[in-house]
């Protein structure tokens, strides 16, 4: 059985730690998730130009639904049972949920999210361009003004002192306490490993992904 | 250009201290209130709105957008009540429990006080029992209920559930709206509505509040 991993950019520090050498590695554009019909388009492309594997494995959740109506005539698909990354990042939805009910006011991030600019100082200055700096700051406080606190998630990937003092100065930044927590790549792992249990979407040839299989 | 066009295009730009100054100058020069926000400021969000939708325009501007129609409004609320507004027709609204977003949410309630009704604005992480509480307070016939994420959405069911439990079901209309939601989601829990945007959510205010 041959089989390959589309997984997010985001993702990509993480998933090639855990790589085993006989699968194949195809990394797509960060945060076309924003957009999730383009993520399906992308995707779906993919899957119907392989002819190569028998099994691909996919590093993404749900992410907005961008993986919902997924099908394959040739291959059995394999999506993690989560809703986004951030479960990803954590090693099981469990511990995301966990931590959802301690504070939902949270905004995460990890190595992917800084690297790719998804954090309100990087949006901050990329509006600041745009729209200049009041109107950028005004967004900003707009569009974090709930929030209570920032989660540098630490996969243990990259330099990850850069990475923790830069999350601490985008909690700064928001007015928001700063937290670090350790990652795990426990998911991912049994995702490249094939240890498919509850924790993972299986879809065999001839049927497609649904969003109640998520949810 | 008419000064209507104007404003509406001001509203679009997102220009709020024109928005302000037009605005004002319109009430002065005798202009009908309800004439100025529904040919003026609702016009420019009736250009906001596909533009957006087709990509056009960023969530940053939109809000820009919801800033100026805002400063119009702030001029306009006090001289339309009493007129138009009817404290018998109250709508509830909130973002349901454990999400924070309001960004659509806050324009809604805008929107929807420029059609003059009543809106009494929960907040964000609204619990079921306090979406109940506020509906009982408050006589309200409609409630609006908003998320963004998956992890959130199924708390609009808990809420629809628990106002059939305390019997208040078929005292209310409940629209839900947010990136996650759609028609086929709300029929599933048993909302009476989607709005897919914030001139939708007025104008099916309007119909059950007739």
């Amino acid at each position: 059985m041959k089989g390959k991993v589309f997984a997010c950019y985001t993702l990509a520090d993480e998933i090639r730690k855990v790589l085993p050498p006989d699968l194949d590695l195809e990394l797509l554009p960060y945060a076309l998730h924003l957009t999730p019909d383009k993520l399906r388009k992308e995707l779906q492309e993919r899957i119907d130009a392989d002819m190569e594997h028998d099994v691909l494995l996919f590093g993404y959740g749900l992410c907005s639904y961008g993986v919902v109506n997924l099908h394959s005539e040739r291959h059995t698909l394999v999506i993690p049972r989560v809703h986004d990354c951030i479960s990803l990042l954590m090693g099981a939805r469990e511990i995301y949920d966990r931590e959802f009910a301690k504070v939902p006011a949270t905004f995460y991030v990890s190595k992917g999210w800084v690297d790719q600019g998804a954090e309100p100082y990087a949006e901050f200055q990329r509006h600041s361009e745009k729209y200049g700096q009041k109107n950028a700051q005004w967004i900003i406080d707009n569009q974090y003004c709930h929030y209570q606190r920032l989660v540098f998630i630490d996969t243990e990937v990259g330099d990850r002192e850069h990475y923790e003092n830069y999350g601490r100065e985008v909690a700064q930044f928001i007015k928001v306490e700063f937290q670090r927590q350790v990652g795990s790549l426990r998911l991912l792992t049994k995702l490249v490993q094939g240890d498919w249990d509850k924790e993972f979407v299986v879809v065999p040839p001839g049927h497609m992904v649904m969003q109640r299989q998520f949810l | 250009m008419s000064e209507f066009a104007q404003l509406a295009q001001f509203v679009y730009k997102g220009a709020a201290p024109s928005v302000k100054e037009l605005t004002q100058k319109m009430v002065d020069s005798g202009t009908s209130p309800m004439e100025i926000i529904t040919n003026g400021l609702l016009a420019g969000m009736d250009i906001v709105s596909p533009k957006f939708k087709n990509g056009e325009m960023f969530v940053p501007e939109v809000m820009m957008s919801a800033r100026a129609l805002g400063e119009g409004m702030k001029i306009l609320k006090p001289l339309i009540s009493g007129e138009d507004v009817s404290v018998a027709k109250t709508i509830v609204i909130g973002t349901v429990s454990g999400d924070l977003h309001d960004i659509g949410k806050n324009l809604v309630v805008m929107i929807l006080e420029s059609g003059g009704f009543n809106v009494v604005d929960l907040g964000v992480d609204v619990s079921p029992a306090k979406f109940v509480a506020a509906v009982k307070e408050n006589n309200a016939q409609v409630v609006g209920m908003s998320a963004l994420l998956t992890t959130t959405m199924l708390n609009m069911k808990e809420t629809i559930d628990l106002m059939k439990e305390e019997g208040l079901r078929d005292q209310v209309k409940i629209m839900i709206g947010g990136a996650p939601v759609s028609q086929s989601f709300a029929d599933e829990i048993g909302a009476d509505a989607y709005c897919a945007d914030a001139m939708a959510a007025k104008d099916t205010a309007g119909k059950f509040l007739k």
